[in-house]
């Protein structure tokens, strides 16, 4: 009985050291596609330059000083309907 | 000034309304060019894989580049219409913001995962992923690309043709009531068939005016011409496509948005055996007095093709503007359509139930009172569902008001369609030069190539005037005028942004056009030569 249980857990050690190895494998070579595809880009890294500084405009510019949320800016929090009511009703 | 925006600054919603179109128009500049090169570029490596052929290989990563250049540019250049959702049309959101939530929620998703997971694969993977896996992935951002805009049209759809939907009349939004039905109306599908198509008839204009280019510069002929068969192939194929959709567009349109149908033809009188306007003479400066004039000048049209366009049957009744406001006419359905002053009358009374209802229910106190007004809330909830179809016809205080602007309709349709056919034509010569002859022998149709491509955007985006345009006054058919669902804001503020997109989205263009210029005057980099 106890050889038994003792076989068990060693296959169970086993089976979960091969499973954290391939896991570990895959994610390592998910990190190397991403880390040397970044290193070996050329026109790439123009692009990712203009993409930052678009999102940059648009999220930190534009979004935050130019596109507040007219709602709730302007009506009280669970207020929502109540307010729109009285922009759509009132017209 | 309009005497309906009483409670707001004047122009505020032309402002609004102009940044909107000034965003999407922008917008879909990117949209079509990645739709288009992510099947061109599909098939290439599909020829690669196929045929292990390093030549594919590098046809496939020229086209690939091209296409992330693109990409790139596009990206979040259609978050800004999320913003103007939010702060220039409050009212709007907050109406449809169950319905918009799904599909625009799941848009995010597909876009996000899908695109970004298999684009860096597709970019960085060549020597680090399977042959299969590679393509599959190139596959899958073309596949992640198109089902991210069939849920952005699915939105678009439903403000045409509102579907499985109920209004709530405490939370003041549009429920959704049927995700399918949302999902699977037939506006969306035929919307989403013939704008996937006409995208990638830009992507094979481009495909085949850069091919062209290299020809006519006598450098990388190989690839330059294989590239143009390839494209001529996908653009007939897409142009055929999209004539059928189209076909099918304008018959759904004649269902659920008569108004749109009657602008696109300025038709002014409608009847049975309706001929279909090639050209006629509209001033696109101002509107046409539609109310007294039979017809447009030099009208030169098609006998019974309106009719049959638009019922499927030569001698079937198409309405025209005039017929469409004073009514009675009979619908597709065997039912009569009402006039517009009755259309009127029921949007009133869906306003004043409305008004009614969210006073009786802030007025309730005590179990007592909720039972005692429990039936009249009931039968004003049931007045309310009964003339919601007609809710947005209440603030209608002139009937010339539900007319959209003739000139524009008109122009733009026939431009898409007239564009459309030329497509046809030029992609079969190229196909048939291309197969039977030698191209670089062909300067004209070299250089004709070149033009075609803006003419392929000209046509694409006049296709979004007519369906935008044509739907005027409605942000939601038949239930939410523009100048209801707009915000109280201030018209400076709508005013500065516009310019500000004007400024941040041209230098986009300008950027994109040059990058894009750049990598195709540098051209495809060979493997074999290396």
């Amino acid at each position: 009985m106890l050889g038994n249980e003792k076989k068990t857990n060693f296959v169970s050690i086993k089976l979960k050291k091969y499973l954290y190895s391939n896991t570990m494998n895959v994610v390592r070579r998910i990190v190397d596609l991403y880390a040397d595809g970044f290193r070996q880009m050329t026109i790439g890294r123009t692009l990712w330059m203009i993409i930052i500084i678009k999102l940059v405009i648009i999220f930190a510019v534009l979004k935050c000083f130019f596109f507040p949320d007219f709602i709730a800016t302007h009506a009280e929090e669970g207020q929502e309907s109540d307010f729109v009511a009285g922009q759509v009703l009132g017209k | 000034m309009n005497p309906l925006f009483v409670n707001l600054e004047p122009d505020v919603v032309d402002w609004a309304r102009a940044q909107f179109a000034l965003t999407a128009i922008y917008h879909w500049l990117f949209v079509p060019l990645t739709l288009g090169l992510a099947l061109i570029m599909g098939i290439m490596e599909t020829l690669y894989y196929r045929t292990r052929k390093v030549f594919w290989k590098d046809t496939a990563v020229f086209w690939q580049r091209l296409f992330g250049i693109n990409f790139a540019m596009g990206v979040a250049t259609g978050i800004v219409l999320e913003f103007e959702f939010g702060t220039n049309w409050s009212n709007y959101s907050w109406f449809v913001g169950d319905i918009f939530g799904a599909p625009l929620a799941i848009e995010g998703i597909v876009a996000f995962f899908m695109e970004s997971t298999f684009v860096a694969v597709m970019f960085f993977g060549w020597k680090k992923v399977s042959a299969g896996f590679h393509l599959a992935s190139t596959w899958l951002t073309g596949i992640g690309a198109t089902m991210s805009a069939w849920w952005i049209l699915v939105a678009n759809a439903w403000m045409q043709h509102p579907v499985g939907c109920i209004f709530n009349p405490d939370s003041m939004r549009n429920e959704m009531d049927s995700f399918l039905e949302v999902a699977l109306s037939p506006l969306a599908v035929n919307k989403f068939i013939h704008t996937v198509t006409s995208s990638w008839i830009i992507g094979a204009l481009f495909t085949v005016a850069v091919g062209c280019y290299y020809l006519y510069c006598k450098r990388e002929q190989r690839l330059a011409l294989a590239s143009i068969k390839i494209g001529g192939i996908v653009g007939l194929v897409a142009c055929l496509l999209a004539l059928h959709s189209g076909d099918n567009s304008a018959y759904r349109v004649a269902q659920v948005q008569p108004m749109k149908l009657a602008a696109m033809e300025a038709l002014y009188q409608g009847g049975h055996d309706q001929a279909l306007t090639a050209v006629a003479w509209v001033n696109p400066f101002e509107q046409p007095d539609y109310a007294n004039t039979q017809e447009p000048p030099l009208r030169v049209a098609l006998p019974y093709a309106l009719s049959f366009l638009a019922t499927r049957d030569i001698h079937g009744f198409v309405p025209g503007v005039n017929d469409l406001l004073k009514g009675g006419y009979p619908r597709p359905d065997g039912t009569i359509e009402p006039s517009v002053e009755e259309k009127i009358q029921r949007g009133r009374q869906a306003i004043g139930d409305l008004k009614l209802y969210r006073e009786m229910r802030a007025s309730l106190k005590g179990a007592a009172s909720d039972a005692a007004m429990a039936a009249e809330l009931g039968a004003l909830t049931q007045s309310l569902q009964a003339n919601m179809p007609y809710f947005g016809y209440g603030y209608v205080k002139d009937p010339a008001q539900l007319v959209p602007y003739i000139p524009v309709c008109f122009y733009a349709f026939r431009a898409m369609v007239g564009l459309g056919t030329l497509f046809i034509l030029f992609f079969a010569v190229v196909l048939l030069v291309a197969y039977r002859s030698d191209l670089t022998r062909y300067r004209w149709l070299l250089v004709s190539a070149i033009i075609m491509l803006p003419l392929g955007y000209i046509a694409s985006e006049s296709g979004w005037l007519v369906a935008e345009f044509g739907r005027q006054p409605w942000a939601i058919q038949d239930m939410l005028p523009t100048w209801v669902g707009v915000s109280d804001v201030k018209t400076g503020s709508v005013m500065l942004t516009f310019f500000l997109f004007l400024l941040l989205f041209s230098t986009l263009l300008v950027v994109e056009v040059s990058i894009l210029w750049r990598a195709i005057r540098r051209g495809p980099t060979y493997e074999e030569e290396a």
